[in-house]
């Protein structure tokens, strides 16, 4: 099932990219404090909405979150 | 050797118009292409004249016209790109079936969403018809899901964030991370497979089925 997930989360993407033709754009500073925290789980059930909404508009912003929370793994 | 390295040096024949590469690629192929156009919903005259067509295709012609071979990248299954194809074909060939309009019926009644249906139909046919619907279809049925299930589908999905580090960022228990996920791929499979019967009550697809569509098409053109 994750999969498949994968896979139609990447047909989409690329579709995106050759209509918005997408550059791996960082989030403006506001709201990269706004992303570091809510990758640290320092925010309020509130905030997260506004995140989500926030992600949702920009996608791109997502990939920077998740290197983000990545980056909080311990070294194994 | 592999099947998909075989496959690319019969492939490789059958682009030089090797008859016996040729003979032998219908000959695998037919039985099968014929049961997933018909599970997917063509009649059985529609399915074989398609895959005449097909197979015509994969000739290279002798006024330099390339076999349809060229643009099959070896990525996937030979059977699976050629399942594809007929699939967007026979889809492409509904649809122009079921734009044509016996003259004078618009006036006697057709409704402006009838005519509409007609129009988004006819936006289709400039491009490749089977992904524009398989993509619009996905699309719909990303749409009804919330920021939400959007935005964690994709950190965990698309970029491998574990469930684990949701809860951490999300303060859930891991139960309610994995139920919502778990909601929000059903929910997307049920939206969208009832977007394609929407658009097109014909289409017979099962969720393996768009799924492999997708990915055929993500890595089996050139």
């Amino acid at each position: 099932m994750a999969e498949r997930l994968q896979i139609l989360l990447k047909f989409l993407d690329r579709f995106d990219e050759e209509v918005q033709g997408r550059e791996l754009s960082e989030p403006a500073e506001d709201a990269k404090i706004k992303l570091q925290r809510f990758a640290r789980g320092t925010l309020s059930e509130e905030d997260q909405t506004e995140v989500f909404v926030l992600l949702d508009r920009n996608p791109e912003w997502t990939a920077w979150l998740a290197k983000e929370v990545k980056g909080l793994r311990q070294p194994s | 050797m592999g099947q998909l390295a075989d496959e690319s040096l019969k492939v490789a024949r059958c682009r030089q118009g090797d008859p016996d590469a040729l003979a032998e690629l219908r000959e695998k192929c037919q039985s099968p292409l014929l049961g997933i156009l018909l599970s997917r919903g063509a009649d059985r005259t529609e399915a074989e004249d398609l895959l005449a067509d097909l197979w015509a295709d994969c000739v290279p012609g002798n006024d330099d016209r390339p076999s349809i071979l060229e643009k099959f990248s070896g990525k996937c299954t030979l059977q699976g790109w050629l399942a594809t194809v007929a699939t967007n074909r026979w889809v492409d060939r509904k649809r122009k079936q079921s734009r044509y309009v016996t003259p004078g019926q618009n006036e006697s009644g057709q409704s402006e969403h009838d005519y509409l249906a007609r129009l988004e139909a006819a936006s289709y046919a400039s491009e490749d018809t089977l992904i524009a619907l398989l993509r619009d279809c996905l699309k719909a049925a990303f749409a009804l899901c919330g920021p939400e299930a959007r935005v964690l589908l994709r950190l965990v999905y698309l970029y491998e964030l574990s469930q684990r580090e949701i809860v951490q960022m999300l303060g859930w228990s891991e139960s309610k991370v994995s139920r919502f996920l778990t909601k929000a791929m059903e929910e997307i499979e049920k939206h969208t497979l009832s977007e394609v019967k929407k658009r097109d009550p014909w289409l017979d697809l099962t969720w393996q089925d768009f799924v492999e569509l997708c990915e055929t098409h993500q890595i089996g053109f050139m």
